[in-house]
This record gives C-alpha cells, structure tokens and sequence, in this order.
C-alpha cells in the first residue's frame, strides 16, 4: 500500500501516551486513524450543513430522540 | 470468525443499505446519526457490499455519490470477512451477504455500532456469533 511519510511532532505527553497504547508498530496506525476521524467529521459537517440549508434544522424531538438512543444503546455498553 | 482486531483503533458506526439509502433520501435521522457518530469519535464506513445494494436502490445516483465522496470510507472486503460470510449466514439461517459483511466489519474493531433500517436479519446474525449482545444496534426509524 502506497503511503505518504510526514514527520509530526508532537506534544511529548500525547506523543508518550501514543507510543504507550499503540507501541511502534501500531503508532503510525493510531495517528492516521485520528486524523481520518477528524477529516471525516469535518466533511460530515459539510454534508449536515447542506442537508439543514435545504430542509432547516433537525428538529428539537429528533436530535433528542437520537442522543438518547446512544446514551442508551452505546454508552451503556 | 473474524478475529477483532487490537483496541485502540477508532470504533465504526457501520451504515448497512437501509441507512445508507437513508441519507440519500434525506433522512432527518440518518444525518443526526451520523454527526452523532462523527461528533462522539466514532469513523462512519460502509462496506462495498452495501454500497453496491444501494447504488441498484437509489433514486438519485447523483446524490448517493455525493454522500459517498463526503464519508470517503467505504471498506473492500478482504479475506478475513469474505472467508466468514457463509458460515455466519448458515448459522444465523437469514440475512443476505451485505448484512452479514456489516455484521462482521462492526465486530472486527471493538466499540463499533451498526446502524439500519430493519433490525431483525442484524439482530439473527449478531447472534449468530460469540460476541452476541454486544454490538450496539441503532435503528434509523427509532423503533424498538
């Protein structure tokens, strides 16, 4: 698989932490799925954006409707 | 059956074709489901499977490449899943091949949460497997 190779620096706790959790081989694995979790938000923003500036906000009862359904499904896992 | 794989990888809220077609229809649920995924951390994919039953379901073949583009994590099937689809699908007795590939990709990184339209082939197939019980299922209607 083709990758592209960035030195990135880090504030040294989050960088230990990193290096804790994920070990060496897994670190470049756990940096780059942060930042696609990150990249993927921003354009999920952009999708909701465009979805509200067609149909107006989500309702009131549906964003409570859906918070409560993760706090219940998910979290409680 | 398809080992997870180490902790520490981001968790995935796995959209079956129900809830993919949903997005495409502009399903006020859908999209808080998913800045709900986005907002708590979690990457939204969806497997080529499901991309194929939705693109011979969408009404707009335009609109469902857009959203595509804007998830940009749709997950080919590999080995490890290819290898177990046949077995899941004999011992849970129902779900086609795209429902038992979203099953199995939301078991193999821990934490993840499958989102669908039509629980009850997710539900046979989830407990078809060991870790029955423990993949959260999030319906796009809010039934239970």
């Amino acid at each position: 698989m083709a990758v592209l190779k960035k030195s990135v620096a880090f504030d040294p706790a989050v960088g230990r932490e990193a290096l804790e959790r994920a070990g060496e081989r897994g670190f470049s694995r756990l940096v780059n799925d942060a930042v696609a979790q990150r990249l993927q938000a921003l354009r999920i923003a952009e999708l909701f954006v465009d979805f509200e500036s067609r149909h107006g906000p989500v309702s009131e009862a549906t964003r409570r409707q859906v918070a409560d359904e993760w706090s219940s499904h998910v979290d409680r896992g | 059956m398809v080992k997870p794989r180490r902790s520490g990888l981001t968790p995935r809220l796995v959209l079956d074709t129900g809830a993919l077609i949903g997005l495409e229809r502009d399903d006020e649920r859908a999209f808080e489901h998913i800045r709900m995924a986005a907002a708590r951390g979690f990457l939204v994919v969806v497997p080529t499977s499901v991309v194929m039953e939705a693109i011979a379901a969408a009404r707009s073949m335009a609109r469902i490449n857009q959203i595509l583009k804007k998830i940009d994590l749709e997950l080919p099937l590999g080995p490890p899943i290819s290898r177990s689809v046949h077995a899941l699908r004999k011992r849970a007795g129902t779900g086609s091949d795209a429902d038992a590939i979203v099953v199995l990709e939301a078991l193999a990184v821990p934490g993840s949460v499958i989102l669908t339209d039509d629980r009850r082939d997710i539900d046979a197939l989830l407990a078809a497997t060991p870790a029955k019980g423990m993949v959260p299922v999030l319906l796009l209607s809010g039934k239970r």
